[in-house]
């Protein structure tokens, strides 16, 4: 039984470097509170994680640097090493500044919670 | 070209084996065998040793169970699927389940001294040649 891990993607603007970008494969659940997503980015650490939110579009971004193909040469390869890259259009409100990640075993983990309904109360004065 | 075996058939093989013969011989005529699968194995080799490289995000190294019989690397493990209670699922991509590889190795490994580590999901696997399997150079004796 096999089922597809990594999926290579064409990004719009042509890269100077060589090196590939691959979008991770991710889950993704919610309730009313939060929004939590899982994306497989084998070979990337902590510091080579970028997470932004920009107009209701998470972005994630993946660096990796490993390859043992310059010290042994490469009998066979399935896959491709490369940099990870995925975004998402988010429909509802996140608090942007209470956004947090971590990367364990090389499974991003990011924590979204939604922005409390915020009441305004306006009050309206006799003219 | 190199003639290497890297098949995904079944271990117990059985009729599956000749279906998954000609497939990777097409699968070498337009691309890489198990280019796809899950996990992604890249194989590096040099006269001395044989690196083995898989992607297992999210799996434990104790999680992993890795033997050698022959000329045959076997790779198993298991990676759960991440559960979140009482929550929706509104994306599920990532691969769950069981899994097992057979790597048919271009040589013997001295299974002695084979070490494996993880790091960062990557499971990095290093085969040395079996002593007995390296090439001898045979002098030929002036008659």
């Amino acid at each position: 039984m096999l089922q597809e891990a990594k999926k290579d993607i064409q990004t719009e603007v042509e890269r100077a470097s060589t090196k590939r970008t691959y979008m991770p494969a991710v889950d993704i659940f919610e309730d009313e509170t939060t929004v939590i997503l899982y994306a497989d980015m084998p070979g990337v650490d902590e510091k080579g994680v970028d997470i932004t939110l920009e107009k209701n579009i998470l972005t994630i971004d993946g660096k990796t640097d490993f390859d043992q193909s310059e010290t042994h040469p490469i009998y066979k390869r399935e896959y491709g090493v490369g940099d990870y890259h995925r975004s998402f259009q988010l429909n509802d409100e996140f608090d942007s500044e209470k956004i947090s990640a971590v990367v364990k075993n090389g499974v991003l983990q990011v924590f979204l919670p939604r922005m409390a309904p915020t009441k305004k109360k306006i009050s309206v004065t006799a003219g | 070209m190199l003639d290497l075996y890297f098949r995904n058939e079944p271990a117990n093989g059985g009729a599956w084996n000749d279906f998954s013969t000609l497939q990777s011989r097409m699968n070498r005529m337009f691309g890489e065998p198990g280019e796809g699968a899950f996990p992604g194995v890249n194989m590096h080799a040099s006269e001395e040793e044989i690196l083995v490289t898989a992607e297992i995000p999210g799996v434990n190294a104790e999680e992993i169970d890795i033997s050698i019989e022959e000329d045959v690397l076997t790779l198993k493990f298991s990676r759960q699927a991440e559960k979140a209670e009482g929550m929706k699922i509104l994306r599920h991509e990532r691969p769950a389940g069981k899994f097992s590889r057979n790597i048919y190795l271009p040589y013997r490994a001295d299974s002695e001294k084979v070490s494996a580590k993880t790091k960062n999901g990557i499971l990095e696997i290093t085969l040395p040649r079996l002593e007995a399997d390296k090439p001898r150079k045979i002098e030929v004796k002036h008659g």
